[in-house]
Formats: structure tokens, C-alpha cells, sequence
């Protein structure tokens, strides 16, 4: 803590704090936790998260009071904000969506719905873009894909059909999912949303169907990144040739993957998914094999979640 | 036995992390490695693992 605060970049410190909140919640050290609020007042998203995290922790009274409170300091801030207020609102309501809580995130998003019109053309497709992603997230599947369809700038109505189509998945809509995928013009962002379709495909048990979305994928992270999702079913059903098949075309894809961190994501989610299927050396081997420092230490890490989430 | 494990390639991650110091993405590393410790219920390790001093000691150790 005296370390954060002695941080002379204050854009770190929410970030610090919603970290150190989020470790203390899900340690169940409530009281520290919840002392970090003062210092997170102003930070929205950082809020929501830790809001999220308590949820997570099964938390639901103190989440509910965070929430609270950022609605209203929300409520409170100036009016010449209306756009920021809306896309704000929209960020708690897919918090509260998040947690099951329909008729809260329904009550916060009409308060967002009544911002939508503030601010320049560029502003309002942002409000718009979040709206849709947080209607998406409370089962308004007519109304997210009616608010994306109207957004007027082509990027960020590309981007909000990722979003939603993000939704659809986590819900395990997988045929919206995928439509709404497909309503995505920036092919980037399509990537994007194919790789979240794929994965839920094959955490529904949809291996083919997971095989077919991946193959529309360009991108070489969201390919790999697909794999892994694949490879980690494939193994849970007793398929292990077909998941080191999919784990070695995801390792095969992370030399065109552009930054070390990317990669590092693509071997911790492929170590993990080893460990998690009971192939510990095989996990260890890939680890030990990889050069690059950031990458190797990610690798090590997806071991460590891989046995966890076999404890668990 | 699996807590022995865990406990095993927390430490062998938290060495490896401890190398990535001064590169890019050195923060990234650090808060996934605050999140194993707080996964394995080690929060006053993942406090520790917060502050970048502890890598770099533990990574002088190991």
C-alpha cells in the first residue's frame, strides 16, 4: 500500500488498488478490501470489477454496496457528461448482468437508455456500442442487435457486434453468437469474436462446430488462442490425440502472434490446458523448451492454474 | 501432494517472472503471478509478489 502510494503516475494506481482489493475479496479479507473503496471513488470500470470480484466471491450484500456507491457517484457527476454517465451506467449494468442481476442491471440500463442521445455523433456511438453489449449480457437479444445495427460509425458498430456476439456466447447462445459474428465488417474484430464463438462451441461439447468457426479465423492469436479452447474439450473427453494435435497448431501459430505477451498468453493457456488434462510433463517440457523470459514465465504460470483448476 | 505441487511451480513461475524484470510486460507477469498465489489461498504471498522487490530478491535466491 505505501509503495502505491508513493506511485508518481496516479493512472497506476487504480489499477494497484483494484488488484490488491480483488486479491483481499477473494481471500475473503472483506474489511481491507473494502477500505480500498475511498481510493478507487472516481475509477468506474475499476469499481464494476471489484464489484464483479465480490460477486465472484460470493459477496452478493458488499458487491451490491459497491455497485451503490458507483451509481451514485455516477449520478453525482456533472451533466455536461451525459455520454461518459450513459456509457458508465451501461458498465454497471453488465456488472450486474454479470452477477444474475437481471432486474438490477434492467433498472441501471434505463438509466443509460435515457443518455444515449448526449454528445457528438463519435460519443454517441460509444454509449451505443456499450448499451448493446450490456442488453446482450441481460437476454435482450432483439434489443443489443437492433442498438448495434443503428450505431452510424462503421468501427465501433463493428466492434459492438463483437461485443455482443461475445454475450451471446457467454451465454451459450451459440447460433445468435455466431450470426452476430458474421455482422461483424472490421475483420479484425470479426476474428475476435469468431475466437469467443469457437471456445464456446467447444465448452459446449460442439468440437466440429468449434473446428468450422476456427477455420474462419485469419488472425494467428485468436487462432491459437481458439485451439487451446478446443484442445482443453478434446482432452476432458478423452480425445488426447486430438488435443496435442490442436495444442501443437497453436504453438504452430504464436511465431506470427506480434508482441511477447500475446504469446506468453498462448503457451499459459496451452500448459494450463496440458496440466489440466493430466499431461504435467508434457506441460513442464513445453515450458523449460521456450527462450524468451516473458514467454517461459506465462508458460510456468498456465501450469500453476492448470493444477489448481484440477484442485478444484 | 497436489498443495506440494502447486506450491512447487508457484516457486519455479515466481523465479521465471523474477527474469522478465525490466523487460516489456514485466507488470503483466507480476499480476499473474499475484493471481496464482491468491488462487492457492497464499494472500500474503501474493501481497508480497505485488511489489517487484520480491521478485527480484527471490530470483537473486533461486
Amino acid at each position: 500500500m505505501s509503495t502505491l502510494e508513493q506511485l508518481a503516475d496516479d493512472s497506476h494506481r487504480p489499477m494497484g488498488y483494484r488488484t490488491i482489493a480483488e486479491v483481499q475479496a477473494a481471500a475473503g479479507d472483506l474489511s481491507q478490501a473494502m477500505l480500498l473503496l475511498d481510493k478507487m471513488d472516481d475509477d468506474v470500470p475499476a469499481l464494476c470489477d471489484f464489484a464483479a470480484a465480490l460477486y465472484r466471491a460470493g459477496r452478493p450484500e458488499q458487491a451490491k454496496h459497491v455497485i451503490d456507491r458507483v451509481v451514485a457517484a455516477v449520478a453525482s457527476s456533472p451533466d455536461d457528461d451525459n455520454d461518459i454517465k450513459s456509457r458508465h451506467y451501461s458498465m454497471i449494468a453488465l456488472a450486474q448482468a454479470h452477477a444474475g442481476k437481471f432486474n438490477d442491471a434492467s433498472q441501471t440500463m434505463a438509466l443509460a437508455a435515457a443518455l444515449l442521445k448526449y454528445g457528438n455523433d463519435h460519443d454517441r456511438a460509444l454509449s451505443a456500442r456499450d448499451f448493446a453489449q450490456a442488453q446482450a449480457a441481460a437476454f435482450d437479444d432483439d434489443g443489443a442487435l437492433a442498438t448495434a445495427s443503428q450505431i452510424t460509425e462503421d468501427y465501433e458498430r463493428a466492434i459492438a457486434y463483437c461485443y455482443v456476439a461475445e454475450e451471446f456466447a457467454r451465454i451459450g447462445d451459440l447460433t445468435r453468437a455466431k450470426k452476430a459474428a458474421s455482422q461483424v465488417e472490421d475483420l479484425d474484430w470479426r476474428d475476435t469474436a469468431l475466437c469467443s464463438v469457437a471456445a464456446a462451441q467447444a465448452l459446449a461439447g460442439d468440437v466440429p462446430s468449434a473446428m468450422r468457426t476456427f477455420e474462419e479465423i485469419r488472425d494467428s492469436n485468436d487462432k491459437a488462442k481458439a485451439l487451446c479452447e478446443i484442445a482443453k474439450v478434446q482432452g476432458m473427453v478423452g480425445d488426447v490425440a486430438g488435443a496435442l494435435q490442436s495444442f501443437k497448431g497453436a504453438i504452430a501459430e504464436t511465431p506470427a502472434v506480434e508482441n511477447s505477451m500475446a504469446r506468453a498468453r498462448v503457451f499459459s493457456k496451452v500448459t494450463e490446458a496440458q496440466t489440466r488434462i493430466g499431461l504435467l510433463e508434457e506441460a513442464k517440457r513445453l515450458a523449460e523448451s521456450v527462450a524468451e523470459p516473458t514467454v517461459r514465465a506465462l508458460a510456468h504460470v498456465g501450469i500453476v492454474r492448470g493444477l489448481l483448476a484440477e484442485e478444484e | 501432494m497436489i498443495a506440494q505441487t502447486v506450491a512447487s511451480a508457484l516457486a519455479v513461475a515466481k523465479v521465471e517472472a523474477a527474469k522478465t524484470i525490466n523487460m516489456p510486460w514485466h507488470l503483466d507477469v507480476v499480476l499473474a503471478i499475484t493471481e496464482a498465489y491468491s488462487r492457492a489461498g497464499n494472500l500474503q504471498e501474493a501481497m508480497a509478489t505485488h511489489w517487484n522487490n520480491s521478485l527480484s530478491i527471490s530470483y537473486k535466491d533461486g
